[in-house]
């Protein structure tokens, strides 16, 4: 479970988030959303230890990930663009991965036969990184933040730039995933969210706007659609 | 411990995969030979103790190394994967560790290639191989500094070029400037340690000692100090660096 208090972060004068608190417990997939610039990434990396908030904890498992590292042992975080070693191939990645997690011999083996056969990289494996499509990139970096079969899985941004079947595999990993884990996904492609999102968490310029299930925040728009309700929210027409 | 090899191993894995290692290694052998025999006259000198190939091993490490080093954090950041890895439960520690003993002994694998020089040389004059050995010792030591330097110096960049450059510059600040002039204030301020304070943050003062196989406890405080510095310094930026 994560739980974020009273959370706020500001680069020199611009307030990139402000006072967001939540609760997110397990079993659950959940769509940070927003315009650009709404703050999804920022949120999303504050949850992932990688910045320091300027006021407000991050606490996973009740441990503050800004202070115990150890909280970051039930979290697996593909940043934005899915950062990855070109000069690796898909294998050595994943098994660099594991070394990182100290993960022994028999465990990594036994866990890479399953991520890879989940995410299809089985074809891939020997293939450099530099030379995969942008597709075959995300899995492999959602491969690397899987291996160790974390309870919390965050994910920024995973289908950008991929193609309406590529995002449709990513999308079936995810819901199969889910079952009793906690999944954390920063979007702001409203398809998405109605394909699979168990609650909505909708961002503007900061702020939590909504926090809700997908089927409360359609009921906000007239036209009962998503894409409407984020356009209204957004823009300030309907609070 | 076995983070730190896995993250270590990594490194050199990647050296090699570029082809650099195999450049900076020819590079270093060619460099190396060449001040030997047509600067240092290795034959008209008495090279018992490998005077020759000594005397310049720090200018050349100086272009050399930052080549290893300019990449270490730099490159990280540049390919965004600085944020993969300071997300991952392992400590900044064993980060710069990993990153700093892959540097290191990449390194100590180039001085190693000129063992086969120093065999050579032994049928041609009979070395002090306890100087000899000493002195390679010592510069596995300066080899270390240099590559702590560097990994510091990269942590502070996004920018590879940059970073090398920055390491170069620094690395003959170092060797070159005489910092007898920063420390006349703490002379007068402490005139008991007179004596002892003069050439005590010199390079060419221990480096001197060093290859003539006189390396005392001062010494592997000198550079000691200088590598325990910038890997804690290199901890402390990483940290801030994140945001």
């Amino acid at each position: 479970m994560i739980e974020i208090k009273h959370l706020s972060k500001t680069y020199k004068t611009i307030k990139a988030l402000q006072d967001i608190s939540m609760i997110l417990p397990k079993d659950e997939i959940v769509f940070l959303v927003g315009p650009n610039g709404a703050g999804k990434s920022t949120l999303i990396k504050l949850l992932s230890g990688y910045i320091k908030p300027t006021t407000g904890e991050v606490l996973i498992e009740g441990k503050d990930v800004q202070v115990d590292r150890s909280s970051l042992l039930y979290m697996g975080y593909v940043p934005e663009n899915s950062p990855l070693y070109p000069e690796m191939n898909v294998y050595e990645y994943v098994k660099y991965v594991a070394g990182l997690w100290q993960m022994n011999g028999d465990e990594f083996d036994q866990h890479l036969r399953v991520v890879v056969d989940k995410l299809q990289l089985t074809e891939v494996l020997t293939q450099k990184i530099d030379t995969l499509s942008k597709g075959f990139r995300r899995r492999v970096g959602i491969a690397g933040a899987l291996i160790h079969n974390p309870e919390i899985l965050i994910l920024d941004e995973p289908t950008e730039g991929l193609d309406p079947n590529q995002k449709h595999e990513i999308h079936q990993f995810i819901k199969e995933y889910a079952k009793d884990r906690l999944v954390i996904i920063s979007s702001h492609i409203m398809e998405e969210v109605e394909a699979i999102a168990d609650r909505v968490i909708l961002i503007n310029k900061g702020k939590l706007v909504w926090d809700g299930v997908p089927e409360e925040l359609k009921k906000a728009a007239p036209d009962n659609n998503l894409d409407t309700a984020f356009r209204l929210l957004t823009k300030g027409d309907m609070q | 411990m076995s983070v730190v090899l896995t993250i270590a191993s990594k490194e050199i894995h990647g050296y090699f995969k570029s082809y650099m290692a195999y450049i900076l290694l020819g590079v270093y052998l060619l460099i190396s030979m060449g001040a030997v025999f047509y600067s240092a006259y290795f034959f008209e000198y008495n090279n018992r103790n490998l005077i020759s190939f000594f005397i310049y091993q720090p200018n050349i490490l100086n272009i050399l190394l930052p080549a290893v080093t300019m990449k270490v954090w730099a490159e990280e950041k540049r390919y965004g994967t600085l944020e993969f890895l300071l997300t991952q439960p392992v400590s900044y520690k064993k980060l710069v560790l990993g990153k700093f003993l892959a540097a290191w002994s990449f390194s100590v694998l180039m001085l190693l290639m000129t063992i086969p020089f120093a065999v050579y040389s032994n049928f041609l004059i009979p070395l002090d191989l306890e100087n000899v050995c000493a002195a390679y010792i010592a510069e596995i030591i300066v080899m270390g500094a240099f590559c702590a330097l560097g990994c510091l110096i990269s942590a502070c960049n996004s920018n590879v070029i940059i970073a090398y450059l920055t390491t170069v510059l620094g690395g003959w600040v170092w060797q070159n400037v005489n910092f007898n002039a920063i420390l006349y204030y703490f002379k007068n301020l402490f005139p008991m340690l007179k004596s002892r304070l003069d050439g005590v943050l010199n390079f060419s003062e221990y480096y001197q000692q060093m290859i003539q196989g006189q390396m005392g406890i001062e010494t592997i405080v000198y550079f000691g100090g200088i590598i325990f510095f910038s890997l804690w310094l290199n901890i402390i930026i990483i940290g801030w660096r994140k945001g």
